[in-house]
């Protein structure tokens, strides 16, 4: 090879050697196999990929729970059959660096609270007769700021797998996500609800009025952290202490503030929040 | 005529080093593949784009373009379903007619997606030796001008670059049967346009 192929050679490695040597390709296979059925499911996050090539198949001999695959375009599919493959799909996402995980939607999950579109298509989903079906993922890796995840809610309905489009949340992937639908994100200042005008503004506003408030308040805490109904469907000073307030359907609390509910972003705190 | 003979022979020392400058580049992973899919092309590719083109930059930055652009889809690619020859070459063409595409709109388009890079002197001279070994190639693709474009395709495949009827078809997204027809069609149009000349 001359010097330009070397340089050439060189360059390619610099940019693409790293997604290269992590790449696990299938096995030549000697004929072409029949092309699977990829039925379009009515969830709201299937998409199809176009160039997606199947990396890793979760198991030879039975058919595919799962399939994880990086597409020409830098985004990765994820394809699931089986509930099953989730805990697989995840490790394959995890051995990537990927931080995004799907995560079972389940009714006795207490830990976080189905997005209002999730529930919606879910709704949807039962309205189906049951098909064979891969519910397809895709998500794309460099759009999950630092230290963010992207949860991709995972679920069966009518004898098919769905997932749905994933959102980001911060901290790490719940364990599992409930069939709770989340309360409207609506951000509230202690002193707006102590006037019940609720305030409108971004989270990030409304942490900033809340941490302000939160200064200047001279009562005590009474253990009520604010999260329940109780906070904004009785508007009397007493029962509204709440140094908390909801950001993004996640209640927070100010760290090292003294709260008994360890309510930090993943209470599951839908449908007592009463800020709707 | 065609380089391609000479393409199949694998550096291997070449590769090794190539190798052995990745940390953790075991010899089975996609990277040692794709090492081999590149070694083994990329002279049949610029000997392809040197037969189109005459300015060397533009030749580095198709070549380029187009191992650029396998490197990102080697995922998808499937040798059960053709070689790896046949997979690039049908990178190549796509991007020859986008560059044509492109080019025929005014803007230059491999410079946006290749991110040109310039060419030292030895490059330079490299490349143009290539573009001028593949200058009886250019004036067979010149006379094939008037045929349809399949068939121009065709002969260029199989009888310039060196592919095999069944690789040139996968390459073009055809038929082995309407390739052989095809290929068979053009020869003997050019046949009968030599003796026309003669």
């Amino acid at each position: 090879m001359g010097k330009f192929e070397d340089r050439l050679w060189r360059e390619l490695v610099r940019k693409h050697g790293a997604d290269l040597a992590q790449m696990t390709r299938p096995a030549a296979k000697p004929a072409r196999r029949a092309r699977p059925r990829l039925l379009a499911g009515t969830s709201i996050g299937l998409a199809v990929a176009g160039t997606a090539a199947v990396l890793v198949l979760s198991a030879a001999s039975s058919p595919p729970a799962f399939a994880v695959s990086r597409n020409s375009d830098g985004t990765y599919t994820v394809r699931l059959q089986k509930l099953a493959g989730i805990g697989e799909a995840n490790a394959k996402l995890a051995q990537l660096g990927i931080h995004a995980r799907l995560v079972e939607v389940t009714s006795s999950c207490t830990v976080k609270t189905l997005p209002p579109t999730a529930a919606e298509a879910m709704q949807l989903a039962r309205t189906v007769a049951a098909t064979p079906q891969v519910a397809i993922a895709k998500l794309d890796p460099r759009k999950i700021p630092p230290g963010k995840w992207q949860v991709i809610p995972t679920y069966r309905v009518a004898g098919a797998v769905h997932v749905e489009s994933g959102h980001l949340m911060a901290g790490a992937a719940p364990a599992c996500i409930s069939t709770v639908v989340a309360p409207p994100c609506k951000a509230h200042s202690p002193q707006a609800l102590r006037d019940l005008r609720p305030g409108t503004g971004s989270p990030a506003e409304a942490a900033k009025r809340a941490a302000q408030a939160l200064a200047s308040s001279t009562t005590g805490n009474s253990g009520n952290s604010g999260n329940s109904g109780t906070s904004t469907s009785t508007p009397t000073h007493a029962q509204v202490p709440v140094p908390a307030w909801v950001v993004g359907c996640y209640l927070h609390v100010p760290a090292g503030h003294p709260s008994n509910t360890g309510n930090s972003g993943n209470s599951g705190n839908s449908g007592t929040s009463g800020n709707s | 005529m065609s380089t391609a003979a000479g393409a199949k022979v694998m550096m291997l020392g070449d590769s090794a080093r190539a190798r052995a400058a990745i940390p953790g580049h075991p010899s089975g992973s996609a990277l040692a593949e794709f090492e081999q899919v590149y070694r083994g092309n990329v002279d049949v590719v610029t000997a392809y784009f040197a037969r189109r083109c005459a300015e060397p930059q533009i030749v580095a930055d198709l070549t380029s373009e187009t191992f650029v652009r396998a490197a990102g889809a080697f995922g998808s690619f499937d040798p059960g379903r053709g070689s790896a020859r046949a997979w690039v070459f049908g990178i190549a063409a796509h991007v020859f007619a986008g560059h044509c595409a492109q080019a025929a709109n005014g803007r230059d388009a491999v410079a946006r997606l290749a991110q040109r890079r310039p060419l030292d002197v030895d490059e330079i001279d490299e490349l143009a030796g290539k573009i001028d070994a593949e200058r009886a190639g250019r004036e067979l693709i010149g006379r094939c001008s008037q045929l349809p474009e399949l068939e121009r395709a065709a002969v260029e495949f199989v009888d310039l670059a060196g592919l095999t009827p069944k690789e040139a078809a996968t390459a073009l997204g055809v038929s082995r049967v309407v390739l052989r027809k095809r290929l068979s069609r053009a020869r003997a149009r050019l046949r009968k346009e030599h003796q026309g000349d003669g």
